[in-house]
Order: C-alpha cells, then structure tokens, then sequence
C-alpha cells in the first residue's frame, strides 16, 4: 500500500494526542486506506467510502444493539462487503 | 469547532452553491461516523464539481479529525439514514426520485404525477386514498421516476 506500519502507529498516535477522548484507529486506517485508493481511482474510493460506512452501520446492530438482525440485514451487509472485498483486491498484490 | 459544527458549515456553503440539491446529515456516534446524504442522485454520481466537493471534503475531515469518519450517500444507498441530525434544502430543489429502493417516502405536497406506465387509474387512486401528511409509495409503476401532475390519471 506504500504506508507503512511506522507510518500509520505514528498517525494514529498523533491523534491520541490531538483529541482529548481517544478515537478509535480502525476508523484511522480505513480513512487511509480509502484515501490512498482515492489518489487512484476516484471512483473507487467513493465505492469503499460509501460502502463501508453503511456497512459499519450493519455490524453496529448486528454485534452491539439490543436488536434483532434479520436475513434481509444479513443480505445487505454481503452485498456491501463484496462491493468492498472487489475494490480491496484490486489493491492488495495477490 | 466540533466535527459536527465543521461539517454542517461545509455544507451550509455548498447548499448555496449546489441549489439543486438536498442534502442531510446524520452523526452516528456508536460508529464514530457523519454520513451525509446528497439528493438527486444524478448530482451524486455524474456531477464532477460535486465529486470534486466530496473529495476535498473528506481529505480535510480526515485531517482535522482523525479517528471520525465521514461518509457520503444517496437516496439509493443500501443502508440509509435513520436519525438525521439536519436537512438543508438547495433553494431549487426539485423532488424527482430517482432511487432503486422498493418504497420511497415522499411529503404529500411535494409529489405529483407526470407520467406512469400503467392506465390502471384506480391503481393511482388506491394511492392517493393512501395519502396523509406522508405517504408511502411502493414501486407500483415498475419505474422509479415518479411524477404526479398528469390530472387524467386521477379521473376514476
């Protein structure tokens, strides 16, 4: 990806430092990874963007709330990690 | 100024220069992220000044505040909005749907009929006998376009 581990615990750390709650570093490097895509592919950055945050929504439902997660749910948040998964690979040296 | 107040600023100034759209803006705190979606779809996806906006927007988002996330929709996202923090409205905002979904809510006031696929009037007037403050309109015409001024297809 052309970031490297030191690189990305440094950003992460900074951030540690500029907020007064602390953040969580996944959102930190999927900022990354999708703006490294961007400086690409426009349009698949804007597929992961969009993507992954919907299906960050799913996972937030299906994991922590007190709700019930039906299949239609389950549909959706395959058909959102494979829009996702597809623009990945396109990255990631096989 | 907090993500949320930066946010709504940016987009506070690109409602005047995009007076065609619509935009709303949801935080979701659980998940640490703002989406904000952008209506009619068109502008979202063929617009390239807008795409021009959503790149420069995240890039600085992200800088300014790392850890949060921003992400942009629209009316045909998978996932939608579901608490919105705020609306702003283009001042030539126009309701054309041009949405995927199955069942798009539309304000009574707002909606009109221009054209349909079906002759079926009755299948107009179930509708509109549906209709209160808010109505739901199913993909009863097979197309997604809907516009509601066509007076002869309200003659039962």
């Amino acid at each position: 990806m052309g970031k490297s581990d030191e690189l990305l615990t440094r950003t992460i750390n900074e951030s540690f430092r500029n907020n007064l709650k602390i953040k969580g570093s996944h959102n930190i490097l999927l900022d990354r990874v999708a703006q490294h895509i961007k400086t690409n592919n426009r349009g698949d950055f804007r597929v992961l963007n969009s993507s992954i945050n919907q299906l960050k929504k799913l996972r937030q439902t299906a994991d922590y709330d007190d709700k019930d997660f039906f299949d239609k749910q389950s549909e959706k948040s395959i058909k959102l990690s494979t829009s996702i998964r597809k623009v990945l690979k396109k990255y990631i040296p096989q | 100024m907090t993500s949320k107040e930066y946010i709504i600023s940016k987009i506070e100034r690109f409602i005047k220069n995009f007076p065609h759209a619509r935009v709303r803006y949801e935080h979701d705190a659980d998940i640490d992220t703002h989406f904000v979606e952008i209506l009619p779809n068109d502008l979202y996806y063929l617009n390239e000044d807008y795409m021009d906006w959503e790149e420069h927007m995240f890039d600085d988002f992200i800088e300014m505040f790392p850890g949060e996330s921003i992400g942009f929709i629209t009316d045909d996202a998978i996932v939608g909005l579901e608490n919105v923090d705020y609306e702003f409205y283009g001042k030539l905002f126009d309701v054309v749907y041009t949405t995927s979904n199955d069942i798009v809510s539309v304000n009574e006031e707002l909606l009109e009929i221009r054209s349909s696929t079906t002759s079926d009037s009755t299948v107009v007037n179930d509708c509109f006998s549906e209709m209160d403050k808010s109505v739901h309109v199913e993909d009863i015409f097979g197309y997604s376009y809907i516009k509601f001024n066509d007076k002869s297809l309200l003659a039962a």
